[in-house]
């Protein structure tokens, strides 16, 4: 582990009265630096914390903001249950797939989109939903999601991890 | 107590019993698959759905408690409706491959879908497909699409093993059993879950495709592989083991055995096997018949036992019977009391006295561990061990030369090799006089076993001055009221068998005294290197790799003018053989043996030894013959017992026990340090793969078997300018060995820690008969990149 990680890690465990209530924002810590969440982070943090690895990928793999393989900069999470379907969102996933040219859990060659369909984003009422990094953004028509695309194409993304 | 209603039958169970366990009282079976009695109700898979009246909704019988007056129906309507719903939705996606599934014939998803289960399934969507072959590791494969997601196998990990290497990945419906990115799933203990495994979904690389339950002949067995002696079933088909299967013993194994035990069978149908005896002729062992092997060695043992020129080496890899066969061999037929069992660094194999039962480490307060690496040397007894840390809060205190690696919190208390003796006596006359002193951690643990209600010693067996030493304390501790008791963990599986039965030079059956003493191992190599000795016969030992002086032990099997070896392998030892016995197996014969807490246990013949190979009893009686003494020695079991029992009866021997005989090579010294670092004092390590016997020759331990390593502290690595994974060469009083360096900060300054009993690199060329030796250590040269 390097020093700096292991600082970091002893400030976020300072932060609760369970070591292990460190992890996730270890994790996030981890995620930020590497791009993901490396196998070497996993183990820094079973270690961190007194887990296992395995415990750690248990948890690690549990989250849909927590990534185990590196991805692209702009995160597109579209929600796949019942609400979203019943106001166009399959229509959009298929729009945003055939757009981007990529696919469910895929990241675009240049490396800039990744693409998933995640469970419930807790939008119903402004259905279809649509979340850009930590973003939401609602009622999201083909239409809309191409002036969206305009403005990632000049805007930085926003960070995929909320800000201290 | 608490009295309910089960399907209108009474039942009184103990406060907080789980319905589901008293329904079994009345012998109710209410179907299960996440609950497992061993482990905590997780209540995940709904099956067990019963009916309480008063309660609306149907409850989970594995995680409900029983109150009193509760009325519970577990065969109603409403119950059979869910339990038809749970199934169909646990076989939504069910691959329904029972007829190519290892499990078919004994799955608990088929059973109870022929029982309870809807006759088809409703879904007209494709199913879901996952991985079907997911290698999880040496041991197991893992067929995702069968796999219900119930947990016994990760919890198994978790709460038993307590090593939480197994777990449940992703969530919801793409949930998986895996492991840490990926990689192998790595337990002594894997091999568990593919029985708990309710399903097919964790299947046994060894017995995957190999046969069904239903065709699968069974014998009750005691596993050997190491002296805590668990229970498990042998299955067999068309004469050859298909595979091992736990047979619960409540007081030893727990219902678990490790995978040692569980996968060594295979070695029985390798080349290496013996399976006719071999006589040498012109420098070569040659196949022979049994008969023409037992008149070259009735001859020659019988002509050096006259000259009183022989010596008997082995007994720990017999039964109970054969072991007091060779004795009486040696004493009534070779008449000679050179007969020693010990061919390790272990000198006794019992406690004298106050000798604990397995069972006592689950409710102590704390235990002592010195010197035995328990999950390397006797991993069922560490499962108990992890049981009483991680659940019943007990203290482990570890004693060694070095820090292992345990799977649950402990104290680590260094010592060197020959130092551990004055702490035991510093321990017990601190806790007698009731003033600890010394050593800071000597006051500490002192007030420690003071403190503790009930504490269990586990030893080696190595260090008699210890060991008087742990008595003393022991008697303290119980005249102080508490409750304390002593374990030897074992070299070979029945080495306290091997001592109950007399093969030791000053001890007869049940540890009657002998009046003329003979000579132990080391004595016997050592004659026998010397010239002194026409003739020696080993019984199921391997000194050549074993014995700590190896040099001895090679010079000796050199230079001995005629060596008999009965062995079910061609071992280091039997390659200097002059005649070697083809000896079966403890699959092909019956008997008892007898584990590390004197227990003693049958076991069953599961299989037909090969045409040409005996059992020792046979080979031993057919020698008494061939030698005159038609009277002395039946190869029959059953006889072999009773005469050892009253042999037993007639020793009448109490507590405490005479102790075998030791030689003046058996206190190692405590040794100074190297300053200078030009020599390293070398520490043998244990490992439970390790080995030249079955171990060596068993391809279903060769993904499991261990590289021999020497593992150096970061600042002696420093010094010798040595880096993680270079080859060395380690030089000892007896020759040498390389290979790869490890650096490992636990490692003590100025030694070296050394994989034993590994074929390739015998560690016992660097030792002496005490077990302790000192190596220069030299870096290999870089190698030369070679190019095409």
């Amino acid at each position: 582990m390097t020093p700096e990680r292991l600082a970091r890690g002893q400030e976020l465990i300072a932060r609760y009265p369970q070591p292990q209530s460190a992890l996730i924002p270890f994790l996030q810590y981890c995620q930020e630096q590497d791009g993901y969440v490396t196998l070497q982070a996993m183990k820094d943090a079973g270690e961190l914390v007194g887990v296992t690895p395995g415990e750690v990928e248990s948890i690690a793999s549990f989250y849909t903001l927590l990534f185990k393989e590196r991805v692209g900069k702009h995160i597109i999470q579209v929600c796949r249950t019942l609400s979203c379907s019943l106001r166009g969102a399959d229509e959009l996933q298929s729009y945003i797939k055939r757009k981007l040219g990529i696919g469910h859990l895929e990241t675009s060659a240049d490396g800039r989109f990744y693409y998933e369909e995640v469970e419930c984003l807790a939008a119903c009422d402004r259905a279809p939903c649509l979340q850009h990094n930590l973003e939401f953004h609602y009622d999201v028509t083909p239409a809309a999601f191409d002036q969206l695309l305009e403005a990632w194409q000049t805007q930085p993304p926003q960070p995929a991890m909320p800000a201290e | 107590m608490v009295k309910l209603l089960i399907d209108g039958q009474e039942v009184t169970v103990p406060d907080g019993t789980l319905v589901v366990e008293a329904a079994k009282e009345l012998g109710t079976q209410i179907p299960v698959y996440c609950y497992h009695p061993k482990m905590d109700p997780a209540g995940l898979c709904r099956i067990c759905l019963v009916e309480i009246e008063k309660i609306p909704k149907l409850q989970i019988a594995c995680a409900t408690r029983v109150t009193e007056g509760m009325v519970v129906h577990t065969m109603s309507p409403k119950v059979a409706e869910a339990r038809r719903g749970v199934l169909e939705f646990l076989l939504l996606n069910h691959p329904l491959d029972c007829p190519i599934c290892d499990k078919g014939g004994e799955c608990d998803l088929q059973d109870f879908t022929m029982e309870y289960g809807p006759g088809a399934s409703r879904l007209t969507e494709p199913k879901l497909h996952k991985p079907k072959r997911v290698d999880l590791g040496p041991t197991i494969v893992l067929d995702e699409e069968r796999c219900i997601l119930c947990r016994r196998c990760t919890r198994f990990d978790d709460e038993i093993a307590q090593e939480r290497n197994l777990v449940v990945v992703e969530r919801g419906h793409s949930s998986l059993i895996g492991t840490v990115d990926g990689g192998d799933y790595e337990s002594y203990f894997s091999g568990n879950t593919t029985e708990i495994c309710p399903v097919g979904a964790l299947t046994s690389k060894a017995y995957r495709f190999r046969a069904r339950p239903w065709d699968l002949g069974h014998a009750d067995s005691v596993c050997t592989q190491c002296s805590v002696g668990c229970n498990y079933r042998v299955d067999t088909r068309f004469g050859k083991i298909m595979r091992t299967f736990t047979r619960e013993n409540p007081a030893v194994d727990g219902g678990w055995i490790c995978d040692r035990g569980r996968y060594t069978f295979n070695y029985l149908y390798e080349s290496a096997r013996v399976r006719q005896p071999l006589i040498r002729r012109d420098r070569e062992l040659e196949r022979a018949t049994l008969s023409e092997a037992l008149a070259v060695t009735a001859e020659k043992l019988g002509a050096a036992a006259a000259a009183g020129r022989v010596g008997v080496i082995g007994g720990g890899r017999l039964s109970d019977e054969e072991a007091f066969a060779l004795q009486r061999f040696a004493r009534e037929v070779l008449r000679t009391n050179n007969i020693d069992h010990r061919a390790r660094l272990q000198k006794y194999a019992s406690p004298a006295r106050f000798g604990a039962r397995l069972t006592d480490i689950d409710d102590a307060d704390l235990i002592l561990v010195f010197g035995a690496v328990t999950p390397e040397q006797a991993p069922i007894l560490d499962l108990r061990i992890r049981r009483a840390v991680a659940r019943h809060g007990a203290r482990l205190v570890f004693v060694g030369p070095f820090k292992p690696e345990l799977a649950v919190p402990f104290d680590y208390v260094e010592y060197t090799t020959g130092a551990i003796g004055d702490l035991m006596e510093a321990l017990a006359s601190g806790v007698a006089r009731g003033v600890p002193d010394g050593a800071p951690f000597v006051a500490e643990l002192s007030k420690a076993l003071s403190d503790a209600g009930k504490i269990v010693a586990v030893h080696n067996g190595r260090n008699v001055v210890a060991a008087t030493a742990l008595e003393r304390l022991v008697e303290t501790l119980r005249g102080n009221d508490k409750s304390a008791g002593i374990l030897v963990v074992g070299s070979q599986g029945n080495a306290r068998g091997a001592e109950a039965a007399g093969c030791v030079p000053n001890l007869g059956p049940g540890y009657a005294p002998v009046s003329n003493p003979g000579l132990t191992t080391t004595e016997m190599l050592q004659a026998a290197a010397a010239g002194k000795l026409d003739a020696l016969f080993i019984v199921g030992a391997n000194p050549a790799l074993t014995f700590p002086d190896g040099g001895l032990a090679r010079k000796a099997l050199e230079t001995v003018p005629f060596l008999a070896v009965s062995d079910q392998l061609l071992t280091e030892t039997a390659s200097f053989a002059d005649v070697v016995f083809a000896a079966a197996s403890q699959f092909e014969k019956r008997g008892h043996v007898t584990n590390l807490e004197g227990r003693r246990q049958a076991f069953a013949q599961a299989i037909e030894a090969p045409v040409h190979v005996a059992a020792d009893a046979a080979i031993l009686a057919g020698l008494a013959n061939a030698m005159g003494r038609i009277d002395v020695l039946f190869d029959d079991p059953d006889w072999l017992f009773s005469r050892l029992e009253m042999a037993e009866q007639a020793a009448g021997t109490k507590e405490p026990l005479p102790r075998p005989k030791l030689d003046s090579a058996a206190a190692p010294q405590a040794e100074a340090l190297d300053a200078q670092r030009k020599t390293f004092a070398v520490i043998p390590v244990p490992k439970l793969y390790a080995g030249g016997g079955a171990a060596a020759h068993d391809p279903g331990l060769e993904p499991m078997r261990p590289q021999p390593r020497a593992i150096f502290s970061e600042d002696d690595a420093l010094l010798l300018g040595i880096a993680d994974g270079r080859i060395v060469t380690l030089a000892g009083r007896n020759g040498s060995i390389t290979v790869p360096a490890r650096i490992d900060a636990r490692t003590p300054a100025g030694s070296v820690l050394v994989t034993a009993d590994m074929p390739d690199a015998p560690v016992n060329r660097l030792l002496d008969a005490s077990g302790t030796g000192r190596v220069t250590v030299t870096p290999a040269e870089a190698r030369r990149e070679v190019t095409a």
